[in-house]
C-alpha cells in the first residue's frame, strides 16, 4: 500500500497527515496498461498520422488560395478601376489613415464635399437620400 | 527514452514514430503528479482514476496538434483540472446535489473511501473548501494542495499574478472562518 507523502504548507490550515489519502498497491504500476487498453479498445487513436498530412494539405491550399487572389487582383484590378476611382481610393487611404480614431460618417461626407468628389455618383439613391440629414453647415463648406 | 525531454519526447510523438511507448513514457513520468492533483478536487481514489484514465485519453487525442508554445506540464494540469471540474460537476447533477449541499455531500463521499482516512479536522478543510465560489477553490487548491508557484497558476488559469493572490488570500480567509465557525 503507497502513502502519500504529504506537505502542505502553512496558513494555520489543517493538514493532511501521511495516511490521509491512500492508494491500492501497485496501482502506477498498472495504470499505463490499463490507459492503453483503453485508448485501443475505444479506437481513439490520436490523428498522429493526419497531422503532417494535413499539414501539407492546409499549406497547397493556402497556396493555392493565394494564387487565386493574387491573380484575381492582377487580373480585375487594371480593368475595374479608372484613374478616377484610384485617386479617390487614394485619397480615402490618406484621409482614413491621417485621422484614424475620429472617423465618422460625418467627417467622411464633409470631406468628400471639400474635395469635390463625385458623391452622388458614387453612392445609391438611397445613400443620397440618406445625406438629407446632415447639418447643412456640412453642405455649406462647400 | 527516460532521458528524453518533454519537448523531444513531444516532437518523437508527432512523428508518429514509437508514439504508443512514447506515450506511455509520459505517463509514467506524469501519472503521479496528476493523480494527486485530481485526487484534491475529486478526493476519491475511485473518481480520481475515472477522471485521470479520461485525462489521458484526451492528452493522447490532443497530444499532435500540442504547440511548443505553453509547457506540457502545463498542458497536461489544465486538462486534468478541466476533467476534475466538469466531473463533478456533472457527478453533483446526476446525484441532484445543489451548490450549498455539495461539501456536506463529498465529506459523506470520501468518508465511506476506503482509501482515505482523513480526521474530522481534515473533513472540515474539505467541506469548508467545497463552499468556495468555483474559481476561489481552483485556485485554493491549486496552491494550497499542489503547492504550485502562482507564475504556473497564472500560465495554468490565463490569469494575472496579482488577481490569483487576492483570490487565494480570499479563498484562505473564507477557509480559517469556516473551519473556526465549527468549532
Amino acid at each position: 500500500m503507497k502513502i502519500m507523502n504529504d506537505d502542505i504548507q502553512g496558513q494555520g490550515l489543517p493538514k493532511a497527515t501521511g495516511s490521509t489519502y491512500r492508494i491500492p498497491d501497485g496501482y502506477f504500476d498498472r495504470l499505463p496498461d490499463r490507459v492503453m487498453n483503453r485508448i485501443n479498445h475505444e479506437g481513439a487513436y490520436p490523428s498522429v498520422k493526419s497531422g503532417p498530412r494535413l499539414k501539407k494539405l492546409y499549406s497547397w491550399i493556402s497556396a493555392a488560395a493565394a494564387v487565386i487572389i493574387l491573380g484575381w487582383l492582377g487580373l480585375s484590378g487594371p480593368l475595374r478601376e479608372s484613374s478616377q476611382e484610384r485617386r479617390m481610393e487614394e485619397r480615402l487611404n490618406w484621409f482614413v489613415e491621417f485621422s484614424k480614431g475620429d472617423l465618422n460618417e460625418g467627417v467622411l461626407v464633409e470631406y468628400w464635399v471639400d474635395n469635390d468628389l463625385e458623391l452622388e455618383g458614387q453612392l445609391s439613391t438611397d445613400e443620397v437620400d440618406l445625406l438629407d440629414y446632415y447639418p447643412d453647415w456640412i453642405i455649406d463648406l462647400n | 527514452m527516460k532521458n528524453l525531454t518533454d519537448r523531444e519526447l513531444v516532437d518523437l510523438f508527432q512523428s508518429g514514430k514509437n508514439e504508443e511507448g512514447v506515450f506511455r513514457q509520459l505517463m509514467v513520468r506524469y501519472q503521479e503528479r496528476l493523480y494527486w492533483l485530481i485526487r484534491r478536487f475529486v478526493q476519491t481514489h475511485e473518481d480520481t482514476d475515472d477522471v485521470l484514465q479520461n485525462a489521458f485519453v484526451k492528452i493522447w487525442k490532443g497530444l499532435p496538434n500540442f504547440r511548443s508554445d505553453s509547457e506540457l506540464y502545463t498542458w497536461m494540469y489544465r486538462i486534468a483540472v478541466n476533467e476534475a471540474i466538469s466531473f463533478r460537476k456533472q457527478h453533483l447533477k446526476q446525484q441532484n446535489v445543489s451548490a450549498g449541499e455539495a461539501g456536506e455531500y463529498l465529506v459523506a463521499k470520501v468518508n465511506a473511501d476506503p482509501w482515505y482516512d482523513g480526521d474530522e479536522l481534515y473533513s472540515r478543510l474539505i467541506r469548508a473548501v467545497e463552499q468556495l465560489p468555483e474559481r476561489q477553490r481552483r485556485i485554493f487548491q491549486l496552491k494550497y494542495f499542489e503547492d504550485l508557484k502562482y507564475e504556473e497558476i497564472s500560465r495554468m488559469l490565463e490569469t494575472s499574478v496579482g488577481a490569483l493572490k487576492a483570490s487565494y488570500h480570499h479563498a484562505v480567509k473564507k477557509i480559517q472562518q469556516a473551519i473556526e465557525k465549527e468549532d
